[in-house]
């Protein structure tokens, strides 16, 4: 089981260098570990043969492989990323991946990642592809298909609640931020644009969630 | 399978061009493919299904699928051409992205707690949007319950989950 997936962020080797009255991520060339091109692949390889869900889905990995284990990125410029990657026009997984090889190793890094996290899925697809067909497996395909689905908005829900908890923040702003993320969900299924209604969540959240003028510790991870 | 009725250069300029639709996670390469491909006979309807079925039980990203089709229309190199259409806007889109993410530092800096909010509202959403097109009954509903608190509360990894999954599938298939 994924214990660790949910460990605070001050496990993470750049939680150190946090400013202590905000608790934010700022991390700098200097302190990022390096990360060869060889550990890029094989971690994006592992990521991509085991995550399920898209880049939502995989968020709690995510977290795991790159802030807690590797320590490439803050929790900070995860989520970042992840919402950048949504203004990508391309898949968000993959996006995310390509964004997280470029602000390592550049453009080199940015292929080689996004190749690492596509193939063990493609080449799964394409075996299936080439070895079964509609006719012989279709028939078994659709309750595997149904109930993995079912898995996937399970892995999401409960990934949304972890992304909820895991802010450290108390009192009013926890629920401000909790009306915040009910917000963006509940625009998008009202049918808003998932853009739209993240951009409004981010202004209304950023007026309504500013920093107390004197707090002492309390912030985000 | 209609083979070579579509050129490798089609195959790379389509897929390249369809990313342009997927701003925002909209499945904008699906409907693209349908569109010049399936809608015209080049791609039969079933076997594109199909490959979108297999990427739902492939991990990773789901434009997986993107393999399959590519296989379809022209064999492996078909498959390969298609991944590389998918992948080029991407690393060019990124790097974008990445120029721009280094000029707006400060601002991150202030929306980052808002953003671990927000970031939640879109997971929930996506969540959702899977969700209400499956006309959920109660069973299903309970599935979904067991699997968010096997996540949330019990902190399983996601791959277990959706390998007990697509077991429940099978067994559910095998027992019909």
């Amino acid at each position: 089981m994924n214990k660790d997936s949910s460990a605070p962020s001050s496990a993470t080797p750049s939680a150190s260098s946090m400013p202590a009255d905000t608790g934010l991520h700022i991390s700098t060339e200097a302190a990022r570990p390096s990360a060869s091109l060889t550990e890029l692949t094989t971690t994006f390889l592992v990521i991509g043969a085991t995550s399920f869900g898209g880049m939502w889905g995989a968020s709690q990995k995510l977290e795991d492989m790159l802030i807690t284990r590797k320590g490439w990125l803050t929790q900070q410029e995860q989520q970042t990323l992840m919402i950048a990657a949504t203004l990508i026009p391309a898949p968000k997984f993959l996006a995310f991946g390509g964004l997280v090889g470029y602000q390592l190793r550049g453009w080199i890094g940015s292929a080689v990642t996004m190749l690492a996290l596509i193939a063990p899925g493609s080449a799964m697809v394409l075996i299936g592809a080439m070895l079964l067909n509609p006719q012989t497996a279709g028939a078994a395909l659709g309750p595997i298909s149904d109930a993995v689905e079912i898995g996937v908005i399970g892995v999401l829900f409960g990934n949304a609640y972890h992304q909820w908890r895991g802010v450290k923040v108390k009192g009013r702003r926890k629920l401000i931020g909790g009306a915040v993320a009910l917000g963006v969900a509940g625009a998008t299924a009202a049918g808003m644009s998932l853009l739209v209604a993240a951009a409004l969540g981010l202004v209304v959240g950023a007026l309504a969630l500013r920093e107390p003028k004197k707090t002492n510790g309390e912030g985000a991870r | 399978m209609n083979t070579h009725m579509v050129g490798l250069g089609q195959i790379f300029i389509v897929i390249f061009l369809s990313s342009a639709f997927s701003i925002g996670g909209g499945n904008g390469t699906s409907a693209v493919i349908q569109d010049r491909w399936v809608s015209h006979g080049l791609l039969d309807s079933g076997l594109f299904s199909w490959s979108i079925g297999l990427s739902y039980l492939s991990p990773g990203p789901k434009c997986g699928f993107l393999a399959a089709v590519g296989y379809y229309l022209y064999g492996v190199p078909g498959a390969c051409v298609a991944l590389l259409g998918i992948m080029l806007p991407t690393c060019i889109g990124a790097a974008g992205v990445s120029y721009a993410f280094r000029k707006i530092e400060p601002v991150i800096k202030f929306i980052t707690v808002p953003a671990t909010y927000v970031v939640a509202g879109m997971i929930a959403a996506t969540a959702w949007q899977m969700a209400a097109p499956l006309h959920l009954n109660m069973v299903k509903l309970a599935a979904i319950a067991v699997a968010t608190l096997l996540i949330a509360w019990r902190n399983w990894d996601p791959v277990v989950v959706i390998l007990g999954s697509a077991a429940v599938g099978l067994g559910w298939w095998y027992w019909q």
